[in-house]
């Protein structure tokens, strides 16, 4: 029987370093990154516009576009498009992101370029026919009815409206009588301004052989790409003013701190985001142990770093027991004051440490995961040695820092408190 | 195709292991043969609130959670009807340390009172995040008990009430455990960056030593066949009416399984499939519907489920549905709509296999089974479906008396 009262030794995790994609670029000089895992019979392309939400003139626009993007070109009708990819086993994903719009296409490789024909046409063509506005329409109405009456989506819309102003395209909220005006002219406009032969990078990776990157190559690499206008962001305005609402009929309340932080070109993005990790950033976290683990008021609470090309913020959010929610916010300003007071121990520092450069290092475990942080690289503009060097900081990092950290940055009696439900 | 090695121990523990040296790290997977189905109809939700006890602390280890952190790792798991589901990821250096937390817990937990009566506010609180506390989120906990009769698939797996939860004593603790928690009742996988040899090497020296407790034969109450269609109407604070038809279907693993399983994709998977072509773009009834099964290793549900367009009228809604299937059933399946289900299936199928964690599952999960190599024989199983046998699904078992139709309504202000 082995003694199992003493832990195995522990031995120093590998440094991270993060695999290079190829880099190319297709015939219209657009910027095409790749990693190719044989084998897997199948490919996922991003082709990812800059713009995204943030350049809606009105909250919306983004969304409907990327919902509306596969109902109907000139030459293929809505039924065609969607029949033809589901009977090549083929799906998409369209997204306006905060500052992308991103076409995500997922593929058997046998079938990429019927797919691609598809895809191009897509970008280079779409009409948003009004009947399927209409039904879109009224399905994206009734998915925002449903999330209005979640506590949870109520306290996160109001902490991104108190970060960044409710002019500000980041922290605008869409309500459904907003939706129901949308024309189909608007959405025709953002789709010229944003996708239509408008610049773009391709992120790809999976069973990428000569044959897929040609394909590639001829079906992308033949749109036309434009740089699209510079998208001027009006300032944002935090707003700290305390925000709650009362909810009869809901049996546990959402709960929130939050604030504006740095962003990832700081000098201190990575200490920052290593003290966000001690105070509710994994499964052992303080709050998670004082809140859920101790007391039993939420099924788990959680903090994050949020950054945007634009805007970064901190927030911490948990649905509680209705009862508990004024201890509960009382016991996470307790937990922050804590790390701006106390210096952390040198066993928990070690835990965090450790946890975070390994659940780092596991969390990158094929090529789909390995080109999704190239494109964060690419989308923030960071140089490829960041995650490196998030992690040689890491390693490096002293109880005195993360004091210094707290107590420059997070600050409960500047962050906004949301209490929902 | 995932290529494994296999090595069962004396206590009757079967471990599997997958080599892949493309990846720095490890996965860990082990799953328990016991779920839902396996609870008394008295105290239901206790298997799943056995999971959260897992991670309070081992007979030799006070905490399971900090020790695997600091060596890099994390984990998680999940509970089914059907099993239990623990998988950790670390780096590949410091596998041992996943054994040793693991084969602790499987050797005897702490049984700590703190730790019950904390996790029981836990998943109480988890109950009504996810079901009381949000539209529609009561769904299965009205339906279940209706379509099924008499097969313990009739609670939902985080409990059929909160006061079953509330009432969980260390004694059921205990002898849930010693039942349940056995090695030979227990599939370990682990795949990455390892050498199998070495993997063997350390189950023995780890969970080697680990006796069976007790023998569980597990005995379930079959479900009988269904003769009569059945109805439940709901009303609640609801944004729309919502309609849910569900009709029993074979077990995973069971003959005609592969059928109904593409049977559904035929009818809701996407915007060209059956109904949506029908019911949301023609006839525009619906604003979403869409089809899947439930997949369970006993007898399951093919279930239907829409929103109605407001003003649509419920019994409108179900005999439109109910049309669809009949064309579904008397006509045969066309040549390129068959091939459109297979290759999404194929599709769905390759794209499932690029995380480790999911080719480590896909072993267990065959092992639950009976065949480990299952996995990878579903490709040949889906390839093997006839247009023919698509449709014959339907008649068999799209029929009213095997049904069961929840009308969710929205209460009027």
């Amino acid at each position: 029987m082995p003694d199992r009262t003493v832990a195995p030794p522990f031995r120093e995790i590998e440094t991270f370093q993060l695999q290079i994609p190829v880099k190319d670029r297709l015939k219209n000089g657009v910027e095409f990154f790749y990693h190719a895992q044989p084998g897997l019979e199948v490919c996922k392309i991003d082709i990812c516009f800059t713009g995204g939400r943030k350049a809606e003139k009105k909250a919306g626009l983004g969304n409907f576009t990327a919902g509306l993007l596969r109902e109907g070109t000139s030459r293929y009708s809505s039924e065609e498009i969607n029949s033809s990819l589901e009977s090549y086993g083929s799906f998409i994903e369209c997204n306006a992101t905060s500052d992308q719009f991103v076409i995500s296409v997922y593929s058997l490789v046998e079938k990429l370029g019927d797919v691609l024909i598809l895809i191009r046409d897509m970008i280079s063509d779409s009409i948003f026919p009004e009947e399927q506005l209409g039904k879109y329409k009224s399905s994206q109405i009734s998915k925002l009815k449903i999330n209005l009456e979640k506590t949870s989506f109520v306290a996160k819309r109001h902490i991104l409206e108190s970060i960044f102003g409710n002019k500000h395209p980041y922290g605008r909220v869409t309500i459904p009588g907003e939706l129901e005006s949308l024309q189909r002219e608007e959405i025709l406009e953002y789709f010229d301004a944003i996708v239509k032969n408008r610049q773009f990078t391709v992120f790809a990776s999976g069973d990428l052989g000569d044959r897929e990157i040609e394909l590639i190559n001829n079906y992308l690499g033949s749109l036309r790409a434009q740089p699209s206008d510079t998208i001027t962001l009006p300032k944002s305005h935090f707003d700290a003013t305390k925000y709650s609402e009362d909810w009869d009929q809901a049996v546990q309340s959402t709960i929130g701190l939050a604030g504006p932080v740095p962003g990832l070109h700081h000098p201190d993005t990575h200490r920052l985001s290593f003290t966000c990790d001690i105070l509710g950033g994994y499964f052992g976290s303080r709050l998670m142990k004082n809140l859920r683990e101790d007391k039993g008021y939420t099924y788990g609470m959680y903090s994050h770093l949020t950054h945007l090309v634009d805007g970064s913020y901190f927030f911490t959010t948990a649905d509680v027991i209705k009862d508990k929610r004024e201890e509960a916010i009382r016991e996470v300003r307790k937990e922050i004051e804590l790390l701006r007071t106390e210096r952390v121990g040198d066993e928990e520092l070690t835990t965090v440490k450790n946890y975070t450069i390994g659940s780092f290092l596991t969390s990158v475990n094929s090529s789909f995961s390995q080109i999704q942080l190239y494109r964060y690289i690419h989308l923030h503009g960071l140089p490829e040695s960041h995650f490196e060097s998030q992690i040689e900081i890491i390693k490096s990092i002293t109880s005195d820092y993360i004091l210094e950290t707290a107590r420059q940055y997070f600050d409960p009696a500047s962050m906004v408190e949301v209490m929902v439900g | 195709m995932i290529e494994y090695d296999s090595y069962r121990l004396n206590n009757g523990l079967q471990v599997y292991v997958i080599p892949d040296r493309s990846i720095r790290s490890v996965v860990m997977n082990l799953a328990y043969n016991v779920g839902a189905r396996d609870e008394e109809p008295g105290m239901t939700g206790f298997a799943h609130l056995f999971e959260h006890l897992m991670f309070g602390g081992s007979v030799n280890i006070p905490e399971f959670d900090t020790p695997l952190q600091k060596v890099g790792g994390e984990n998680n798991a999940y509970t089914t009807s059907d099993y239990t589901n623990y998988y950790m990821t670390l780096p590949a250096s410091n596998l041992e340390t996943g054994f040793w937390l693991e084969s602790d817990r499987m050797l005897s937990l702490s049984f700590s009172p703190g730790v019950l009566e904390t996790q029981k506010k836990v998943v109480i609180e988890e109950f009504k995040q996810r079901y009381i506390n949000r539209p529609y989120g009561d769904i299965w906990h009205k339906l279940r008990p209706v379509a099924y009769s008499t097969h313990p698939y009739r609670w939902p797996v985080i409990g059929s009430e909160i006061s079953h939860v509330e009432n969980a004593d260390m004694e059921n603790v205990r002898s849930f455990f010693f039942t349940h928690y056995n090695p030979d009742n227990a599939v370990l996988v682990v795949a990455g960056d390892v050498d199998p040899d070495n993997i063997f090497e350390m189950s023995d020296k780890w969970f080697g030593p680990i006796d069976r407790q007790t023998d569980y034969k597990r005995n379930l109450p079959e479900e009988p066949a269904q003769t009569k269609k059945r109805e439940v109407i709901v009303e609640a604070d609801v944004p729309q009416n919502a309609l849910y038809k569900v009709y029993h279907i074979p077990g995973r693993g069971q003959n005609g399984y592969r059928a109904v399983d593409l049977l559904s994709d035929l009818l809701g998977r996407g915007k060209s499939s059956r109904l949506h072509d029908k019911l949301v773009q023609k006839k525009q009834v619906f604003t979403t519907v869409g089809a899947n099964v439930t997949g369970t290793l006993d007898p399951g549900l093919l279930v239907i489920q829409g929103f109605l367009k407001d003003g649509i009228d419920f019994g409108d809604a179900e005999r439109l549905v109910d049309g669809v299937i009949a064309e579904v059933r008397d006509e045969i399946v066309t040549e390129p709509e068959y091939n459109k289900i297979i290759n999404q299936a194929v599709s769905s199928l390759a794209f499932s296999r690029v995380e480790l964690l999911s080719r480590a599952t896909a072993i267990a999960y065959g092992h639950l089974l009976g065949n480990p190599d299952y996995a990878n024989k579903e490709l040949d199983l889906i390839r093997s479906v006839s247009r023919e046998s698509v449709c014959e699904a339907a008649g068999k078992y799209l029929i009213p008396e095997n049904s069961t139709t929840l009308q969710y309504h929205r209460k009027k202000s």
